[in-house]
């Protein structure tokens, strides 16, 4: 006998000893440990789902893409996409929906850290002018000429009275402001006075001040997101992260989906929805959560019906499961000690320990079952299935903690997390069901707590028929194979991570609307550069290349031709410099403010008589308002003139606003030159780094979740600048990564089995007898998805490690079960194929409840995983009995 | 002796091209618009004209410039001291005066899209049900001239009792109806589209409705030639060229329809 055989039941020995002779001090030794580890971890263990931290930042393109997040913040934004129809009302509309959504997020500072979706002219800072082309910029200029005169006229004694005049000659045509008689003036003019005389009136009647701007000058020429083809308007916004939450940006979500909802019954014709890369994360998370739990929740009441039945009553499943709960706390004790905290990938090592961990424990009891059937006490019993279920199981055991370890040093850090901590869970379960679970069935069974009938399922006789004539069995398995072959060379590898989100979300369907009305992209990637010259230079060769969309920079913020441009200004801005800003308001009178009302009033009038003609009925409605509003104002101050004196905070407010608004105008006449220095803060935080550097953004050509796509896209970058980062690339490299390292482990799974089986038995056809449901199972799993369709992704790949563990484990188990026959006895009259059948049923089960899944990934994970452990089990079953037959019979045709 | 002749010859050469050039100015195709009682001034539509006359001459290549004229007195003096080549006349105006000064449809204007008019005599609510029973004046804003009359009743009831008065203040005149100041007035298409769609104006009736009437028509002054065929292409194409949206708004109609067999 080999020297690890001897180890291995050496240790079994020593186990099965320590078991009868301290069963109560095991499982309380073990009870407390686990709640020890339960404690803690419930009180210490954290989560980071930071996705970055799933890749080791010394790789190369995360290291580029964790200093440029460092340098230029956080820019992942979600977006909310407001459907505007393609029309000036609905654009109209959409702006309106927008403002009133930033109205409601505007208090939420803790959560939401910007909101971007329209920017005025004040925005852009004092240069605004220069982006003006010359020509506009004389139409400016002659605009600014009109207005000097008022302004003169305004500043020599500004108040109430006076705008309400000069604001009715500019109606009736009695002045002229130029551009102020554009149609598209119209709406904004009068929203304005609107205001001015609410307020006007709210004063006179309740004697309140102005409330905030009057005038709103400030949001003059603002101009909202629209896209390129004024389809959609976007809303950008910066929610706040907290990566111990499991969606990320959950709180911020919530709030932007409330607020969301309600502008939506504010604004019933307006389609809106909410997208972007954190957005369809948190939703991925927030989906497979609640598909998780409905999985968990089908396949642990399946799993537990199958039990009870097969097992026979409820004590032997609960024993199963008191010891996998062990076995599972002590993991999360590790994960404590170890790691500290359970990342995106590592949280689901509890699905794989029920997955597998379960199954050591059915082969003990299945064989502890058989021992009482036969008579033995179970004393007998629990050592017989110790020491002869005791090793295979072992075997199966260590396969699997291989298949987990293949990953451990990978870069691919997630997945060396989940290696490490899952391969230690099934070395935990190992030692559970080899401790605490025999441990319990001795004392019940010394208890005689068990039921006094036996499971009717111990045994599968039938199934000696079937692979009574093994060479037909195994030749129709052939022929039903290479039939099937064209579908294996289909079977391929689906790369876009849009493809494995749930269906009608709307976070995907405003992804794909994004993606085929505009030219916006939720993904851009990035290059930086020290200076602006080598900016220029870089899109400028950016524009050659035609995979490359959208290109934003800080040089989008600072206007071409300055100086003939401020030379154009600032000869105007020379007129301004006399006007006295500080000008103070003059007293109100209300005799003067009654005829400036009684004139307003007759302009608008005559506005309104235009109207009617026209039959322009909206426009008409607001100036019908804004005269009843006038008329109002009139009635009261006739009531009691005194009441003017309620006006005094409205007057001082409009004073100060054209005050500013001239004063604004004369600075931006003068200004000379605009640099990056000169732009607002955060425009100069998305583009400035903190080192100085600049960044330049680069939005794709069409659907970036194409894979093909990307992979060109960030191709065509690399040849102009190797350093190139951003999401686009990080997603690239991630997914190879990803690729590579599931195929890598899977070979060093494969390998380090073979060896472990190897130095087991020291015979190559062992190996290859127990490799035989494997490859058989896998072969067939690879057919059967050509067949239906199902691609491998980034999502279900992880199940071919899962898979490589329990196809072997068959195996193990029925080759040492086979080996240890004595003459005349047969394999399907003993209890491991049922624990083997079992151990895959429950696999089947427990990833089956995610074939209900909404999110495809998911679906597709429980699709491959039910498929797998399905050949996989046929494999063992039927393949491996039929070629044990033909050894045997083999042997037996020439007397070995 | 010779350059003497020469420079002569040159000189009388200059001379022949001069008068030739002075005696054959572009002719140009300035136009007028005429509604009577329509609101606002002269000068108020000014810019709109010129926008018209840019946009013609950029499509004929001939200089255009454009009058517009909401009274009546200043139109017909206009009309009797110049000789402008089309215009745009209100129906009543052309109904008056289509003879007179030589007016003849080559096109017509499309009001909100309507290819044709109807005119409405509105009195308040707990008014009289017919027009004939109405008992003071029906203002409107098209009637201003002799020919009004006529247009709105049918040349069958011209002589009853009604009495008409031509307003530049339509809307005013609703109010007064409606608070019951005023007895009736009189809608066209695109201003009773405004009162039927408002719940302010639900107190008041319609008592009497004209039959279906040409819109404004584009005419031509004098005989028609090959210009005003060039013009009524311009025109009829209006509807469809970008470039025209903005001014089409301006001048209140979606676009420019053939001529109304009515008129001709």
């Amino acid at each position: 006998m080999d020297i690890f055989k001897k180890i291995q039941n050496f240790l079994i020995l020593v186990l099965w000893r320590m078991v009868r002779s301290y069963p109560g001090t095991i499982v309380i030794c073990g009870l407390v440990l686990a709640i020890i580890c339960t404690v803690s971890s419930a009180m210490f263990l954290t989560l980071d789902n930071d996705q970055d931290n799933l890749i080791s930042h010394e790789l190369p393109f995360q290291k580029r893409n964790i200093a440029q997040i460092k340098n230029f913040g956080d820019q992942e934004y979600m977006f909310v996409v407001i459907e505007t129809g393609g029309t000036e009302s609905g654009k109209e509309q959409a702006a309106l929906f927008a403002s009133s959504l930033a109205g409601k997020l505007e208090g939420k500072k803790d959560v939401i850290h910007e909101v971007h979706y329209a920017m005025s002219a004040k925005d852009m800072g004092p240069g605004v002018l220069m982006f003006a082309s010359e020509d506009e910029l004389r139409e400016f200029v002659k605009l600014s000429q009109n207005i000097t005169p008022l302004g003169r006229e305004w500043f020599t004694g500004p108040g109430l009275a006076k705008f309400l005049d000069m604001t009715a000659d500019l109606l009736g045509g009695k002045s002229d402001m130029g551009g102020s008689s554009a149609s598209e003036m119209f709406i904004p003019m009068m929203s304005a006075l609107d205001s001015l005389v609410g307020s006007m009136e709210s004063s006179l009647e309740k004697g309140s001040g102005a409330g905030g701007q009057i005038l709103g000058l400030d949001e003059a020429g603002k101009q909202y997101f629209y896209t390129k083809n004024g389809s959609l308007l976007i809303m950008r916004i910066l929610p706040k992260k907290d990566y111990a939450e499991m969606g990320v940006i959950g709180q911020a979500l919530d709030v932007v989906r409330d607020a969301l909802n309600q502008t939506r019954e504010e604004f019933p014709e307006i389609s809106a929805g909410l997208t972007g890369r954190p957005v369809l994360s948190a939703d991925e998370m927030s989906t497979t959560d609640k598909d998780m739990t409905i999985a968990a929740t089908i396949s642990i009441l399946l799993v537990g019906l199958m039990f009870m039945i097969i097992l026979h009553g409820w004590l032997r499943p609960a024993l199963v499961m008191f010891s996998l709960f062990c076995a599972m706390a002590w993991t999360f004790g590790f994960a404590l000690v170890s790691l500290g905290s359970l990342n995106l990938l590592s949280i689901v090592f509890a699905l794989v320990l029920v997955g597998i961990g379960v199954d050591f424990g059915i082969h003990i009891v299945l064989r502890y079952v058989e021992g009482t059937a036969a008579g033995l006490s179970p004393e007998k019993a629990v050592e017989e299935s110790l020491l002869h279920t005791g090793p295979g199981v072992l075997l199966g055991g260590i396969t699997s903690v291989c298949a987990f370890y293949a990953v451990l040093g990978q870069e691919f850090v997630g997945l060396a997390e989940l290696g490490l901590i899952g391969g230690t869970g099934i070395i935990f379960c190992l030692i559970s069901m080899l401790t605490i679970l025999p441990s319990l069935l001795l004392l019940a069974g010394r208890r005689d707590l068990f039921p006094s009938s036996h499971p009717r399922m111990a045994t599968m006789p039938f199934m000696e028929k079937v692979i009574s004539r093994p060479m037909m069995v195994l030749a129709g398995m052939v022929v039903l194979s290479a039939l099937a072959y064209p579908a294996f060379q289909k079977a391929g590898f689906n790369y876009n991570l849009l493809d494995l989100q749930a269906k009608g979300l709307e976070s995907v369907e405003y992804e794909h609307k994004l993606i085929k009305e505009s030219d916006e992209s939720t993904w851009f990637a990035v290059m930086t550069k020290p200076d602006l010259n080598a900016v220029k230079a870089l899109i400028e060769e950016l524009k050659k290349v035609p995979s490359v969309g959208r290109v934003d920079s800080i040089l989008n913020y600072l206007p071409k031709d300055q100086k003939e441009k401020s030379l154009i200004l600032n000869s105007e801005a020379r007129s301004l410099k006399d006007l006295n800003f500080e000008a103070k308001p003059v007293p109100i009178v209300p005799e003067q403010v009654l005829n400036s009302l009684a004139k307003l009033a007759e302009s608008l009038e005559s506005i309104e008589e235009k109207l009617f003609s026209a039959g322009a009925k909206e426009e008409m409605k607001l100036i019908s308002a804004l005269l009843d509003k006038t008329f109002a104002c009139s009635e009261l101050i006739e009531k009691n003139p005194s009441s003017v004196q309620n006006m005094v905070g409205v007057q001082n407010q409009l004073v100060s606003e054209l005050s500013d608004s001239f004063a604004w105008l004369k600075e931006i006449l003068e200004v000379q030159t605009v640099s990056p220095e000169d732009l607002p803060d955060h425009l100069c935080s998305l583009y400035i780094g903190r080192d100085g550097s600049f960044m330049i953004k680069v939005a794709p050509v069409g659907n970036i979740w194409d894979f093909d796509l990307l992979k060109s896209f960030v191709a065509d970058l690399r040849k102009i600048d190797p350093e190139v980062t951003g999401v686009p690339v990080v997603v690239l490299e991630s997914s190879l990564l990803m690729r590579d390292t599931f195929t890598e482990s899977a070979v060093i799974t494969l390998v380090l089995v073979s060896i472990v089986l190897f130095f087991t038995s020291f015979s190559i056809s062992y190996v290859l007898l127990t490799l035989v449901p494997l490859i058989v199972g896998i072969f067939w799993l690879l057919e059967v998805m050509g067949m239906v369709g199902l691609s491998f992704n980034l999502a279900n790949f992880f199940a071919i490690p899962v898979l490589i563990a329990i196809g072997v484990d068959g195996g193990v188990h029925f080759l040492a079960r086979w080996k240890e026959l004595s003459e005349g006895e047969k394999l399907y009259d003993t209890s491991t194929p049922v624990a083997v059948g079992l151990s895959f049923c429950t696999t089947m089960i427990g990833f089956g409840g995610l074939l209900l899944a909404h999110h495809r990934g998911l679906a597709s994970l429980g699709g491959i995983m039910v498929v797998g452990s399905a050949t996989c089990m046929v494999g063992c079953m039927v393949v491996l009995p039929a070629v044990f037959r033909v050894i045997e019979n083999f042997k037996k045709g020439r007397n070995i | 002796m010779l350059k003497k002749i020469f420079t002569l010859t040159l000189l009388a050469l200059c001379f022949v091209v001069s008068v030739a050039f002075a005696a054959a100015p572009a002719e140009s195709l300035d136009f007028v618009i005429i509604e009577p009682g329509q609101p606002g001034t002269s000068d108020d539509a000014q810019p709109v004209m010129d926008s018209l006359a840019e946009y013609i001459s950029a499509k004929i290549g001939k200089p255009v410039s454009g009058k517009y004229f909401n009274e009546l007195e200043p139109a017909l003096k206009y009309l009797d001291d110049n000789k402008p080549v089309w215009g745009i006349s209100g129906l009543t105006f052309f109904k008056s005066y289509a003879d007179k000064y030589a007016m003849h449809p080559v096109a017509s204007t499309l009001p909100q899209g309507l290819d044709k008019d109807i005119w409405r005599v509105l009195v308040s609510a707990d008014g009289p049900d017919s027009v004939n029973d109405i008992k003071g004046t029906v203002f409107g804003s098209m009637l201003y001239t002799p020919e009004a009359r006529k247009i709105l009743l049918g040349k069958k009831h011209v002589d009853g009792p009604l009495v008409i008065e031509g307003t530049s203040r339509p809307l005013r005149m609703v109010r007064k109806v409606n608070r019951g100041k005023a007895a009736s007035v009189c809608l066209n298409a695109v201003q009773y589209s405004v009162i039927s769609s408002g719940e302010q104006f639900s107190t008041m009736k319609v008592v009497y409705e004209s039959g279906k009437l040409p819109n404004s028509p584009v005419v031509w002054f004098g005989k028609i030639n090959e210009d005003a065929f060039k013009l009524q292409g311009v025109l009829l194409d209006m509807k469809d060229d970008p470039a025209a949206a903005n001014l089409l708004k301006l001048l209140l109609t979606l676009g420019f329809g053939p001529a109304d067999q009515e008129l001709q």
